[in-house]
Parts: structure tokens; sequence; C-alpha cells
């Protein structure tokens, strides 16, 4: 989000009002959900995705940040309340297990606690389902607290006694004690059983736990339990996830669905321009190629193509011709999904020098596919696809895991790899924003929205440009790959990589929590200020200086205004600003 | 003749009679330090052993298989350690184990301090069942359930154990059908074979336990002395002595209760005394404040109130 136009300048335009109150609306868990329908895209991918959701079998929802996964689930959710034939939805969000991560670092029964919080959430979600069919009209005197035997209050007590970390009254023990995976599905069958409905399916939303692998195996023993002959759990994660646990083959236990739209599409067009018809209208005051061109540097996500049309129509204000406005909007564009990219070093510290030279060879791989466009300028062809030569991946887990990082953040799409002679290729394409931003389209000197469009409709090349590992990357570096441990905290000894315990000390080697570390974070510097926000949040006597003491405020708002010339709408991009900081963070 | 009276030939060994009074190390002087800490300190040399055993390449699993007995020694010492203290400094425990015989020779020669000890030399405390029925017992503690999984475990490593003990690591059918028939049958009379990486998750198994027990005992004992003492509402009044809510006036009796529990190892030490200490009268005063029970949370989270 840019707000600089508020830089020292003390009252908001109407746009940027408006602005404020987009931000909120483009990521489909604050819309509504009487606006989905209307809003929804539904191309012919869009639909088999949905069926996926409300037919039986377990599935995985695989994409990155912002394409949709949590829209689709919603619109699922609305479909299976309007259509008998279709199956209870129950939809439970995840995004708050971040809250738990701490006791991991704490509590040794923190795996019971999680588990606990996992079905006191389905069965919240559950309850909120029946309230959906109720107010559908659906004539049923149910009584919801006799027929899930858990009374909602209570369950949201216990879940919240769990997220504050505060130890749970008696009754919320009991309460506790109660919630296992047994009962949790006699009382789904139960509730699909009242309701007329044949199945259940259990939308399970962010369920990627970015911060607690320990956490995300544990889910998938959950899933794998939950799963029956007649409830079918869906779960969405981001893809390059490998760490479902020693019990759960993905792959095996559920279908994956990729719901990330792939650029190289024969209807890539067409599936975006469509969702972007329907979610945000005002892309048509871009002009055609721009538009068009916008849509491929989306690469796959409807949240990055309103990103990119917003901030183009803003640019296009200040900027005297369209390609400035253009260049500006992708160069800020890519800036954003690289500085996203990158938290991912504060995500998984042990991963921070490996994110790093991830980085690096994505620059290589845009290059080498702006080289081989370069020759393409006057074909019929064009070139999105590298190919590396598996023998340099395969038995690397460092060089596997750098790739897997890159796909996490959506910052390469891999596609099954190909042979060519003797030698296996994996093949992935990257970024197409970065690819842009490298000139890849354009001739020499010359930038022409309408010739990069239609360079980008071309057929791709037969073969991708083939590279080798260790032509992208220099041998030091390759060979320099190694995770980020800290020293044990004990006698400062470097750890041995997998180790438990510290071989110098015989100390248990802990680390610490990223959710306690990220709440210390001073409140003027959650990215997305303006220097002026800044400045006055950071000189203020009254405000909380760090994040998390920011958040345990009990009406925020309230506090903001208190600061001289912060009203309501300053007030509400200042939260916003820290709840983006916190999505992107611990989602 | 000889022949057959000898079919193993063996010299005869030098020390004729063993002193076994010379095994054991009198000039010891038990250092002041919580059962966990103590715990900590001998899980700790024991991880050493094999850990630079491995470092150096030396490590055999005849070494794991005689580390693993170490370890669930270390645990069965912690609660041994924590039931005497507790028995001797907790009115509560004391009580409960007042109608309990010791044997006549612990009596007459165990020093006071060290006698709760002898309550427990017919017992194994390498049993989960055993330590359940203990804490219950002597302590009126109820395991909750979220710690059963950790329990389970335990009982998993004790049960090994006896094969470690009594048949040099080879699994038994009792044990077999404890640990889980179905998966162990086709491992019944194999060896022990444990590689450094197992011996970890054991280490680490055994200390989330007991960091957890230990947890869990010093929040209920302390909820108790104020619950079930003359100001709190159970009916039955175990404490006669009140928290006067001052920390000069309650320092001595809450520093005890601290002492028993509290770790000063790195890493991970507990709270300094003080902050417990305010956080238990933070407690206290939320208990007093609800007339007839106390919730615990009011209101789920959210990140950010964005009204």
């Amino acid at each position: 989000m840019s707000t600089s136009a508020l830089d020292g300048a003390p009252s908001l335009t109407l746009d940027e009002e408006r602005e404020v109150e987009q931000q909120y609306e483009e990521r489909a868990d604050h819309l509504e959900l009487a606006a989905f329908p209307s809003r929804t895209a539904l191309t012919n991918d869009a639909e088999e995705w949905i069926r996926s959701l409300t037919g039986s079998g377990a599935k995985l929802l695989v994409g990155p940040r912002g394409c949709g996964k949590t829209h689709l689930m919603r619109f699922a959710f609305t479909q299976c309340i309007a259509n008998p034939d279709l199956p209870l939805a129950v939809y439970i969000n995840l995004n708050r297990y971040y809250t738990l991560e701490p006791l991991l670092r704490r509590r040794p029964e923190a795996m019971s606690m999680f588990y606990v919080w996992v079905l006191a959430n389905v069965m919240v979600g559950c309850h909120e389902s029946i309230g959906a069919f109720k107010a559908q009209g659906l004539d049923l005197e149910i009584d919801i607290d006799a027929l899930l035997e858990f009374n909602e209050t209570e369950l949201r007590d216990l879940i919240g006694a769990y997220e504050k970390n505060q130890p749970l009254s008696a009754e919320l023990d009991e309460v506790a004690s109660r919630l296992t995976i047994d009962r949790v599905k006699q009382l789904l069958l139960r509730s699909s059983d009242t309701l007329g409905r044949r199945r259940i399916v259990l939308l399970l939303d962010d369920a990627a736990l970015t911060l607690t692998p320990e956490y995300l195996s544990h889910f998938f023993d959950i899933y794998r339990a939950l799963k029956s002959a007649r409830i079918a759990p869906k779960a969405s994660v981001y893809p390059g996830t490998t760490e479902y646990g020693p019990n759960f083959h993905a792959g095996h236990e559920a279908d994956t669905i990729f719901v990330w739209k792939r650029v190289t599409d024969q209807d890539y067009l067409p599936f975006m321009l469509d969702i972007g018809a329907k979610r945000f209208p005002d892309m048509f005051s871009v002009p055609e190629d721009i538009r068009e061109l916008l849509a491929y540097c989306a690469f796959g996500v409807p949240r990055a193509f309103m990103t990119l049309v917003r901030s183009y129509l803003k640019n296009a204000k200040r900027h005297g011709t369209a390609q400035s406005a253009f260049n500006v909007t992708i160069d800020e564009f890519l800036d954003d999904r690289v500085r996203e990219y990158l938290t991912l070093k504060d995500k998984k510290p042990q991963f921070s020098s490996i994110v790093s030279v991830g980085k690096q060879l994505l620059d290589k791989m845009v290059e080498a596919v702006y080289e081989a466009n370069q020759l393409l300028l006057e074909s019929t062809t064009r070139q999105l696809y590298i190919g590396i030569d598996a023998s340099g991946i395969n038995d690397k887990p460092y060089v596997q895991r750098m790739l897997l990082l890159l796909q996490e953040a959506g910052m390469v799409y891999a596609v099954s790899g190909v042979s060519h002679g003797d030698r296996d290729y994996v093949r992935l394409v990257p970024h197409l924003a970065a690819v842009q931003a490298r000139r890849a389209f354009a001739k020499k000197g010359g930038f022409s929205a309408r010739f990069a469009v239609e360079m980008l409709s071309r057929p791709d090349e037969k073969h991708p440009v083939r590279r080798s590992m260790s032509t992208l990357l220099d041998s030091p570096t390759l060979e320099a790959l190694c995770l980020d441990l800290p020293n044990c905290l004990s006698c400062q000894t470097k750890r041995v990589e997998g180790a438990k315990y510290c071989f110098n000390c015989g100390e248990k080697l802990t680390d610490e929590s990223t959710y306690d570390r990220l709440m210390l974070t001073r409140l003027a510097d959650v990215p997305g200020l303006t220097p002026w926000q800044r400045e006055k949040l950071s000189s203020s006597d009254t405000l909380p200086q760090t994040v998390g003491e920011f958040i345990a405020l009990q009406d925020p708002g309230t506090t903001l205004r208190t600061i001289h010339r912060v009203g309501q709408v300053r007030a509400k991009t200042i939260i916003g600003a820290v709840q983006a900081f916190l999505d992107e963070y611990l989602s | 003749m000889s022949l057959l009276e000898t079919i193993t030939p063996f010299p005869a060994p030098t020390a004729t009679k063993l002193d076994t009074a010379k095994w054991f190390d009198a000039t010891h002087v038990p250092i002041v330090e919580s059962p966990i800490d103590e715990f900590r300190r001998n899980l700790a040399e024991i991880n050493k052993l094999y850990l630079q055993a491995e470092q150096r390449s030396d490590y055999v699993p005849m070494l794991g298989s005689l580390v693993y007995l170490g370890m669930v020694s270390a645990a069965e010492g912690y609660f041994r350690s924590l039931l005497r203290r507790l028995i001797r400094q907790d009115t509560a425990c004391e009580a409960n184990a007042a109608t309990r015989t010791v044997t006549y020779g612990a009596a007459i020669h165990h020093e006071p301090a060290l006698l709760p000890e002898s309550l427990f030399e017919g017992v194994s405390l390498a049993s989960a069942k055993n330590v359940f029925s203990e804490l219950r017992s002597l302590c009126g503690i109820q395991v909750p359930d979220s710690l059963q999984q950790l329990f389970q475990n335990f009982e998993a490593i004790s049960q090994v154990r006896h094969c470690g003990i009594h048949r040099f690591g080879k699994l038994g059918s009792q044990q077999a059908l404890r640990l889980g028939i179905d998966l162990h049958k086709p491992l019944l009379e194999k060896p022990l074979a444990l590689q450094v990486k197992q011996l970890q998750e054991i280490a680490d198994a055994l200390q989330a336990l007991i960091h957890a027990v230990n947890s869990l005992c010093f929040f209920e004992i302390l909820k108790r002395t104020h619950m079930a003492g003359p100001t709190g509402r159970e009916k039955e009044k175990l404490y006669q002595e009140a928290w006067q809510q001052d920390w000069e006036a309650d320092k001595v009796r809450f520093t005890m209760y601290y002492d028993i529990f509290a770790s000063t190892s790195k890493p991970d030490p507990s709270a300094p005394v003080k902050d417990v200490y305010d956080a238990f009268m933070a407690f206290v005063n939320n208990y007093d404040l609800a007339p007839k029970k106390s919730k615990a949370a009011v209101s789920p989270a959210a990140p950010v109130n964005t009204a």
C-alpha cells in the first residue's frame, strides 16, 4: 500500500479515503458474503475448482497469497447454503494460528492445545454454518447448542483463552476435554442429517501455518483423521509446502488442486480480465494494451492484478506518459513482491541465507528469459520457461528448498519437468513482472505496450531456455549454501544441523519465538506508514511503542485519535498498515 | 576330573571381597538445587556422552543402550526428589503422606530430610501409571488431558527400559504387547539399536514431560495454597496460613515454593521470583473478585480492532 500523498499534508482526499476502503475489500476475508456470487468470476477453471470444493474427497487447494483461495472457499460456502443438493459446508479460517506459536517454544503440551484449538474452531465453524442456513430462511426449528453439544460462547472463550495464552478455567478445561476428533465427526454428521444434507465439506482456509511447521504436520494428522466417507476436508496451502509431516502423503491422502492460474495457459488473459471486470470494474479506465500487460504482470494472482490496476491509475495522474506511469507501477509492484519474498528470512530464519541466494537465482533466471526473448523479437514465439538441469537440483536439499521458497512466495511458477536428450530439466516460469521490468518484451529504446502484449500472446518456444544450476550461480555460492542456525544459547557453541541438544554442554537447543520477536517491532517501523505517521507515532507519549503492545489495545482507533491531526481515516490507514504487516508476516 | 569342573576357566579375582562402601562418594555435599535443575544437570551430562562420542565418530549403539538407562534414571530421580521436597515442605502433601508406612530401618537410619525418600523405595517411578497415581494420592493433582501424549511417550520409554535392564536390550513379549503388538511382533527378541537422533528424541520427550509436570505441579499447588487456605472457597482447608498479599510478608513462604520448582539453568531459566509472585497475586485477586466461578477468557481476541 502506498499512502505517500499523505506526507506532510494533514487532510486526506476523497480518492485516498476510497483507497483505504478498498484495501479491505481486496482481501476476500473482508468481503461481505452477499457480494460473492456477483463478484466472483466463474471461468472454466474456477468452476472446476469450486466443484472440487463442494464435491467429495479430500483436497489441497494450492496457490500463493492473493490468488483467490479464500474467495473460492467462501464462494463454495455460499453455493452450498443455496443449493440443497450440495453438502453442508463448514468454513474455518486458521489464520490466527500464529498466536499459538509462542506456546510451541514454552509449553511442552503445545501440540495438545493446538489440537483442541483446531477442533474448537471446527465446531465454531459448524455453529456459523447452521446459523447461515437458518438465516437463509430455512424453516428449521433447531436448537443449535443442543444439536452440537458445545455452546458457541464457550467455544469462543476457549479459543480466546488459547490465543491469549491464558490459563483455562475449570469449565473451559471441561469443554476442552470433550473436544475429540470422534465426537467432532459425530456432531458434523448429526448436523448434516438434521439439515438434510448427505455430505459435509470442511473448508479449512489459511492452513499453510508458515511460521510453525510443527503445527502444520500435526494439523495434517487431524485433517487425515477427520476425513471419512461423508466428511471431505479441503485445506488451502501455499505452493512449495513440504512439511505435511511423516503421516501425510500429499497426492495420496488428498488431491492437489492448483488454483494458481498459469500465465502460459491459452485462456490466461480472458481469465484475468474476466475476474477484473467483475471485481474491480475501474479496470476499464486503464487503456486496453496496458490493462492486458498488467494482467500478465499479475502472474496469475487476481489480488496482484487489482493492486496493479489501482496503482497504475494513481501513477497515471502524476506521471506524464502512459509509459512512465506503467514503468513506475511495475517497479513499485516488483519491489513489493521482492520485499514480501524477503520476509521469508524473518519468518523462517533458518533459511535466511538460502532466501538471499534465491533472489540472486531469480535475477539470473529473469536474465536468461530476457536474453531469449530479445532474440525472438522479430520471431513468432515467446519464451517464458527456463529449464534447469535436474542433476544440479536432485539430491541437493538446499537448492530444492531454495526453489520451493521462491514458489511459496509466488516468484516462480513450477511446471512439470521435461527430458531433453538424456537430461531431465526442471521447468519454471519466473515472475513476469520481473521479466517485464527487465524490458524483455521491448525493442531497444522503445516501449510499446501493444508490442509487449502481442509478443506475450504468441505461442511458446518448443524448448525452454536451458541452464544448469552451476551456470546460474557460481560454485562458491552453491557450496556455501547452509542453514542459518543460532548458536547454543547456553554455551554459544555452533550447533549441528538437526540436533536437539548441544554436543558441547548437553543443553537443549531452543529457538526463539518468531511471533514474540515480531511483536517487539517498533510501531513506527511498520512498512507502509508515511514519514509523517512514523514521526507522530514515535514521538507520541500516549501510544504504545511496539506492535505487540499496540494490538493488545482494546480500541487502537481511539488511542490513535489522541494524536493531533489523526482522525478516523488516518487511524484506519495506520491500523490497516499494522494489519497488513501482521498478515504478511504471520499468515 | 578338573576338566569337568572348568568348562569355562577364568583367573581368580584379585579383590576377593568387594568393598561396596568405597563405591560411593562419601565426601559429596548435596548441591542446593531444585529437582528440575538436578534433572537438567544429569540429562545434560548424559547428552554430552553420546553427542561427543558422535562428534569423535566413536558412537556405537551399545553406548546408546547404556545412555538410555541413564536418561530414564534421571527422570525417575526427578520424580523422587520432587515428591520428597513436597512432602517435606507443603502441608497438604505432608498430610497425604502421613498415613503411609516407612520401613523400620529407614525410620531409624535416615535423616528426617531424606525420610520421605524411603516412602518410594518399593515403587518404580519409571512408570507413567505410578507417577500418575503418586501425583494424585500424594499431591492431590489430577493430570490433565493435555499431558496425555507426554505421559504415553514416557510409558513407552519405560517399557523399553525393561528390555534394557533385564534382557540386554532384546524386546520381550510383555513389552511388545504393551507397546502395540501389531508393530512390534516382528521385533520380538531383536536387540535395541538406538541412533543418536533417537536418543535426542528420547531426551526431548523426557525433558518435555518433566518440564510440563513441573509447571503443572507448581501452578496447581500454588493455587491450592490460596483456594484451600483460610480465605479460600474450598470446603476442606488444607493450609492454616493465608497469603498477606505483601511481598515482604509473603517472601519467605513464596520463595520456599519457588525454590522447589524454579530452574536456574540456561537456556530458559525461570522468571525471577518477584515476577512470579506478582503473577500469583494477580491470580489471587482475580479469584477473590470472581464470586462463584472464574472465567478465564471473556472475549475472543481480534488482532486489530478496526472500528
